[in-house]
């Protein structure tokens, strides 16, 4: 195996030993093409004078050929990749961090090793409210949609206890009965859980900046205008 | 510095940050560990180096994260007696031996060579195989393996000695046995 020093200065030592001549520069310097003219020539003149040194080299150029020909250490892609998915995380991080509060990532010294599949940084508060907020959708759409149900706090918590709370579901003939409406609540139980899956397969961090601007807001906001639209309707008196 | 130009730098210095590693420490693995550790650093605490610093800093780096693991691992050499690995499958360069298109003797040529290589001194090893065969310049080199430039080309000569008298003698004890 590659022998590994006693210390690292030691490594030092192992070629103290070995005595550079003239002719081991001159020959790196003809290799390197970093002689003058004349002293160019003159090397040239002792080669055709010294066999030994013509030997020396003509291994010298072939150790240096051959050098060239090995191939150069080509870093995986699982490095970089894993290196640029951790500043992306901690983009997103920072962007999530509330004001005042250190965005800076933890050292790369107390990272852990080996981060070439990095685990899921998907925040789960923000995904939990994500599902809150798509629960609120869906049931308030499914209650606009049966008028007799409809209520002014139309919210999805509250959606399992609507059976309960139904008024004269008999006065409309179009009004969902407790099938309809227990097939409804399974839809948002289903929809709660897909997106719980979501959130374990995601690389991806969300902000929760992002998503109470983009998403949570003009969704509440739709949610408004849906019940504000059928809301005249809903509390006209009777005619 | 932001996400795009991060990126520039990692692609820019990967392969060098890797090879250095790799040169000092002998194993891919621990290798790419050091550097996907180098390279994460650079984001966590060098975000606001000037462009012309960030190699050198990431070699300066990888440089001591990679004597760290060297002591680390002769630590638990002496304690526990662990052999690492197998040196011919872990060296530094590909043992291209087999390759179709190379005769038997420049074969055997490049697979002595390597194996001179692996027995060089760890100083002059990497500055043998960073010069010759990562292609970098004496200037990077010299901060990379924080030694002055002067150092760095004598390493570089006696490398390339140590290598002609190794390849020079073993045919001759190959005869003489």
């Amino acid at each position: 195996m590659p022998r590994l020093p006693d210390s690292l200065d030691a490594v030092d030592d192992d070629a103290r030993g070995l005595d550079l001549l003239a002719d081991d520069l001159a020959i790196d310097a003809y290799l390197d093409d970093a002689l003058d003219d004349d002293a160019r020539r003159a090397f040239a003149r002792r080669l055709d004078d010294e066999p030994a040194l013509r030997d020396e080299l003509a291994l010298a150029r072939r150790v240096r050929d051959t050098l060239r020909t090995l191939p150069a250490a080509r870093c995986p892609d699982g490095v970089r990749d894993a290196a640029l998915a951790h500043a992306r995380r901690s983009t997103l991080r920072a962007v999530a961090t509330p004001a005042g509060a250190t965005s800076d990532a933890p050292a790369a010294s107390a990272a852990p090793t080996v981060l070439r599949t990095p685990p899921s940084r998907v925040g789960a508060p923000t995904l939990l409210a994500l599902a809150a907020l798509f629960a609120l959708a869906v049931g308030a759409l499914v209650l606009l949609r049966a008028d007799g149900l409809l209520r002014t706090d139309a919210a999805a918590p509250t959606l399992a206890a609507q059976p309960a709370q139904v008024e004269s579901p008999a006065v409309d003939p179009d009004a969902p009965d407790a099938q309809e409406i227990a097939q409804a609540t399974a839809d948002v139980k289903r929809a709660l859980a897909y997106l719980g899956q979501i959130q374990t397969r995601s690389a991806a961090a969300v902000s929760d900046t992002v998503m109470r601007e983009r998403v949570a807001r003009p969704l509440i906001q739709r949610v408004r205008d849906a019940i504000d639209t059928d809301r005249p309707t809903r509390d006209a008196p009777p005619a | 510095m932001d996400l795009g130009t991060y990126e520039r730098h990692v692609d820019d210095h990967k392969d060098r940050v890797f090879a250095l590693a790799l040169t000092l420490l002998g194993q891919r693995q621990d290798a790419e560990d050091v550097t996907q550790e180098t390279l994460i650093k650079l984001w966590d605490q060098g975000r606001a180096l000037a462009p012309a610093h960030v190699g050198p800093w990431l070699l300066r780096v990888a440089r001591n994260a990679s004597y760290d693991l060297l002591r680390r691992r002769q630590v638990r050499q002496r304690v526990h007696g662990d052999e690492d690995g197998d040196p011919i499958a872990d060296r530094t360069v590909d043992d291209r031996a087999g390759d179709p298109h190379d005769d038997a003797e420049r074969a055997c040529f490049r697979r002595r060579l390597q194996q001179a290589i692996a027995h060089l001194p760890a100083s002059i090893r990497t500055v043998v195989v960073l010069r010759e065969i990562q292609g970098m310049a004496y200037d990077d080199i010299a901060q990379a393996v924080d030694r002055p430039l002067n150092t760095v080309k004598v390493y570089l000569h006696r490398g390339r000695k140590l290598l002609r008298t190794a390849l020079d003698e073993e045919p001759r004890h190959a005869q003489a046995s």
